[in-house]
């Protein structure tokens, strides 16, 4: 689904990402893990589309297209996701309205017919359980006054009402309790089908109890250092990202 | 009085006094002597006023309009008139043409058939007493030059009197047409409302110009609200491009009475808003609405003023602009918060967006307190679109025009979704889209 070829990028000329190799199938959960300023949201953000990152040199082919080709709309029609890690309040424009106006936008580059009223009601208010999130919040302004926890949620809520095939997760733990991880990575789990696809980035494993990994991938300096399986994420949780930065700079 | 304009007013008020025989005595004409003194004083602002700093309409004027030219006789078509009328609004409807309130477009609705409304000249004749303590009660025009033009120039108008406990959910609309088919044509339409106590009306003002020819609108609405009113004002700027403006809106508000006012601007060459509240009374409320979404060489200027005299009032402003291509805004919002008015609560907002390296506005807010219990607070911003917003919407699928548009209605929403009348809004609304497409 996803192929990342030595992809660098910067930003005013900093370079963040130093060649990144990776490749994600459909099916499959990649955990992305570092240390803080490693660059994982830098990934992040260059894969959904954000325009003040540069790319200096290497390829992501997504579903067999390049995705620099790509406008950040086009990336999400075409079924890329990121849950934002600070998701933006927008005042004056309502959850419902938003998200009928991007659902309506794929449906349209699809091929499908737009959503009628009832069925986009019908729809969110299916969703909503999802996260366990309160109707109210939906008629309100964007994210405008609500708490941490109602963000992430409201993201995972948006997720489950697009339908992406690939997924990016960008910190969505963090900030929340773990009673709030719990209800997110719960809505996550629901979502994941054989044929979609997730990326977990964060700096905690707390998030990979729930949801859990087939790879865990450790980004250090804008490298991927070291990549394995779950157990990947125990260890660095219990020795922390010392052991790996030092491996790095051995083999380096 | 160096400039050629302020001569030209000066002779027209000899000519009018000519005129006027009989009439001379009566309240409109001594309001008008008045303000001819003051005006001989002042003048017309100049191109240093600090008023008119930023809207040189003095110079702008005399360049583009000949001042002695009369108007010549109006005709305008039903049809024209009828297709200019906002839609699906109830509700009564006076119609001006050139100045002359118009009996054939004019219609009253049942609801309203016990509110007064009549001509100036014949209303100061019935009752010249209490005409005058009303219309004499604005004495500032001895601060503006344009409030001094109109007064003292005012032969026709209309008054508007609204009894005492009357409640209507109809609106009042007013529409000044010019009609410039044929050559340029200068306006000074003249409003005096009164509001009885604990009474309610919403009003409209809407000008229109029929022809391809510079029209010149200097208007005075002025407003007299009775104790425990609830009154709107909704003013429509939505005229040709060539079109020139100063529009002067005065309102006292006496104790516990609220009154909102909201003023639209979409189009016009040149338009100064002087939007002036004196709040005279405790626990009055003034809401101050103002949205401008411009583009080409549209000016608009928007100054606005609320004095507050007696103590535990409230005001409430705020005025949002769109500005795109090379149109100007300017925004001056002056609190005058007196020594008297203790425990009042003053908050002023604008906020602009230029869609375009071109567009320009000057904001200033200018607070004077002289109380020392008062909450009072102001902002003000200009920029573009947040970067991070558009995005996200677009990290959505939300393609980047569209994105641009849901943000740029939120933003106008703020002040739209005011207006309290739903056939208005829609219509403003639809308005907006069209701007911003």
């Amino acid at each position: 689904m996803l192929k990342i070829k030595d992809l660098r990028a910067s930003i005013e000329d900093k370079e963040i990402l130093k060649g990144i190799n990776l490749e994600v199938k459909a099916g499959e959960v990649h955990a992305i893990m570092g240390p803080n300023g490693s660059g994982k949201s830098t990934l992040a953000s260059v894969l959904a589309g954000r325009e003040d990152y540069e790319v200096t040199k290497g390829s992501v082919e997504y579903l067999g297209q390049d995705l620099f080709e790509m406008d950040p709309e086009e990336r999400a029609r075409e079924g890329i996701f990121m849950a934002f890690q600070y998701p933006v309040e927008i005042p004056g424009v309502s959850t419902t309205n938003f998200l009928k106006t991007a659902l309506n936008q794929i449906r349209e580059h699809r091929g499908e017919e737009r959503l009628d009223a009832v069925s986009f009601l019908t729809l969110m208010k299916e969703k909503m359980k999802l996260v366990d999130l309160d109707q109210s919040l939906l008629s309100r302004s964007l994210n405008e006054g609500f708490s941490g926890g109602e963000k992430k949620r409201n993201e995972i809520f948006q997720m489950a009402m697009l339908d992406p095939k690939l997924s990016i997760l960008d910190e969505t733990d963090s900030g929340l309790d773990i009673d709030a991880v719990k209800i997110v990575a719960d809505g996550v789990n629901k979502l994941k089908t054989k044929d979609n696809a997730i990326i977990v980035v964060t700096h905690y494993q707390r998030l990979l109890n729930y949801i859990i990994p087939d790879f865990v991938h450790v980004l250090v300096n804008g490298k991927i250092v070291k990549s394995g399986g779950k157990e990947l994420a125990l260890k660095l949780e219990d020795q922390g990202y010392d052991w790996v930065k030092e491996e790095a700079e051995a083999t380096a | 009085m160096e400039s050629k304009l302020n001569q030209i007013i000066l002779d027209q008020f000899e000519s009018l006094e000519e005129r006027l025989n009989g009439s001379k005595t009566l309240p409109v004409h001594e309001a008008g002597k008045e303000a001819i003194e003051s005006l001989k004083v002042r003048g017309l602002p100049g191109n240093k006023d600090e008023e008119y700093k930023f809207t040189r309409l003095t110079s702008f004027l005399e360049k583009e309009l000949d001042f002695n030219l009369v108007n010549a006789n109006a005709n305008i078509s039903k049809k024209a008139i009828n297709s200019s009328l906002l839609k699906g609004v109830e509700g009564s409807v006076l119609v001006f043409i050139n100045d002359h309130l118009s009996s054939e477009h004019t219609s009253i609705h049942p609801d309203h058939e016990d509110i007064l409304i009549k001509d100036l000249r014949e209303s100061q004749r019935e009752s010249p007493e209490s005409f005058d303590h009303y219309f004499r009660k604005n004495q500032s025009f001895k601060r503006d030059g344009f409030l001094a033009w109109n007064t003292a120039l005012t032969e026709e108008g209309v008054h508007i009197q609204v009894r005492k406990n009357k409640e209507s959910k109809k609106p009042i609309s007013l529409y000044f047409f010019s009609d410039t088919q044929s050559q340029q044509v200068i306006n000074k339409p003249r409003v005096l409302i009164e509001l009885g106590e604990n009474s309610e009306m919403t009003f409209i003002e809407n000008f229109i110009t029929v022809g391809d020819h510079i029209s010149f609108n200097n208007s005075v609405v002025e407003i007299i609200a009775g104790k425990a009113t609830r009154g709107n004002y909704i003013k429509i700027q939505n005229d040709r491009d060539n079109t020139v403006q100063v529009s002067t809106t005065q309102i006292y508000q006496p104790d516990s009475s609220t009154f909102s006012c909201y003023t639209f601007t979409f189009s016009g060459k040149m338009i100064r808003n002087n939007l002036n509240f004196v709040i005279d009374g405790e626990g009055a409320e003034a809401n101050i609405y103002g949205l401008y979404v411009t583009k080409g060489a549209t000016h608009v200027d928007n100054h606005t003023t609320v004095d507050h005299c007696k103590p535990n009032s409230v005001s409430n402003e705020l005025y949002k602009g769109i500005m795109n291509e090379h149109s100007r805004g300017v925004f001056n919002g002056k609190i005058f918060v007196r020594q008297a008015a203790q425990k009042t609560n003053a908050f002023q907002t604008n906020n602009n967006i230029l869609l375009s390296n071109d567009a320009t506005v000057n904001t200033k807010p200018q607070l004077e307190i002289w109380a020392d219990d008062v909450k009072c607070s102001h902002g003000c911003t200009t920029g573009q679109l947040d970067k991070e917003q558009i995005f996200y919407l677009r990290s959505r699928g939300i393609d980047k025009d569209s994105a641009l548009t849901l943000l740029l209605h939120a933003f106008a929403g703020a002040v739209l979704n005011r207006v309290p009348i739903q056939s208005v809004r829609r219509q403003l609304e639809q308005r907006i889209t069209e701007r911003l497409n």
